[in-house]
């Protein structure tokens, strides 16, 4: 499932050459506060690659503008049994990522049955949010103090998206590849 | 929760470390009860029998016995959120039928939340709550806590989608919202 978006940006799997870009995201605002640290060195990356990579409906894909990555997305805590993953996104500008989750999301719910999608955003990236409520992802609450950095304690923001959801608010041109 | 080898008392229940006997019961649960396996952040598990083997592992670590007097009624189990620093521990109480409509497992709730705030010092407890037990949950010990939120259509139970909502209390909220508590399960007659 790899396929072109608008322009040369592209959403293709991850690869352990990704690793240097991943590094690079993970050292970003989003990345700083949704991926491991432990990301910040090659070495991790080609770890966290491999094993993104032997996740059953993990769909990694990382967005490529002409060799810059751009974001990183992928399903985790995968719960086969009631059609659920939480889906993170990793993005170097959050606030430009709305269509990038759009077409992550459109790829992932034509390629997978699942019922829902959900993400934990840190209530510091008010840009991400946004992002999630734009692509049609609609806020489920609050998971009180949910993330650690140092000593500070983080609510996140729950969003969620279901798949019939997701149809109905699909226009027809993105209906069918 | 590994010391918790000695027992816990309240006025009626007694919590301790189950045994192996327990295991083939906590499968049942594990299989009958979608709560259960979401207490234990085991949903993502997709073969039971693999789970079996979780949790002979786990049984002293995430998983307690439930007495009134002699007799087992259920259980009590834990899991320690990630990030370890956050010191969060999401709990679940599972009493057999027969007590179900009484406040023992609603008792042993508030003495393990006790225990766990005043001895381990966890910071926030987090319940789980199906969208059918909300009400319930609601009437009882869910009143002291904070819905959260609530993940739309997340566990799919008997053939359906069903809610699953979260809810938090917090040390410091359980200090001022705990003798509120003890009054209402004296009204109970649970003392």
């Amino acid at each position: 499932m790899t396929r072109m978006t608008s322009g040369r940006t592209r959403h293709r799997p991850v690869t352990v050459q990704d690793a240097a870009a991943l590094c690079s995201l993970a050292d970003g605002e989003t990345g700083r506060l949704l991926l491991s640290a432990d990301l910040r060195t090659e070495e991790m990356a080609v770890h966290f690659i491999r094993a993104l990579n032997t996740q059953q409906w993990a769909i990694p894909r990382i967005i490529d503008n002409d060799g810059v990555a751009e974001g990183l997305c992928f399903c985790a805590d995968i719960e086969q049994r009631n059609l659920c993953a939480r889906l993170v996104a990793v993005f170097a500008s959050p606030a430009a990522g709305g269509g990038h989750l759009r077409r992550y999301v459109h790829d992932l719910m034509w390629a997978l049955p699942y019922h829902r999608v959900y993400s934990l955003v840190p209530w510091s990236l008010p840009d991400l949010r946004k992002t999630y409520e734009n692509a049609g992802f609609l806020a489920e609450g609050v998971m009180r103090d949910h993330y650690v950095y140092g000593d500070c304690l983080e609510d996140a923001a729950v969003f969620g998206l279901l798949r019939p959801e997701f149809f109905a608010a699909s226009k027809p041109d993105e209906l069918g590849d | 929760m590994g010391e918790i080898g000695s027992t816990i008392c309240g006025p009626r229940v007694a919590l301790r470390s189950p045994t192996a006997q327990d295991h083939n019961y906590l499968l049942e649960l594990a299989r009958s009860d979608p709560s259960f396996l979401w207490t234990l952040s085991l949903s993502h598990a997709v073969d039971l029998s693999d789970l079996g083997a979780f949790l002979r592992e786990q049984l002293d670590n995430r998983i307690i016995e439930l007495r009134v007097g002699q007799s087992p009624i259920g259980y009590v189990a834990a899991d320690y959120r990630s990030p370890p620093a956050a010191a969060t521990v999401r709990i679940g109480t599972f009493v057999q039928a027969d007590y179900q409509s009484t406040s023992v497992g609603i008792e042993a709730a508030a003495i393990f939340i006790s225990y766990l705030f005043e001895a381990r010092q966890v910071r926030r407890i987090e319940g789980i709550m199906l969208d059918d037990g909300l009400a319930r949950i609601q009437s009882g010990l869910g009143r002291y806590f904070t819905l959260d939120a609530t993940f739309r259509e997340a566990a799919f139970v008997l053939g359906n989608f069903t809610d699953v909502h979260i809810l938090s209390i917090s040390r410091e909220e359980w200090h001022e919202r705990g003798s509120g508590f003890t009054a209402w399960l004296l009204r109970q007659g649970g003392f």
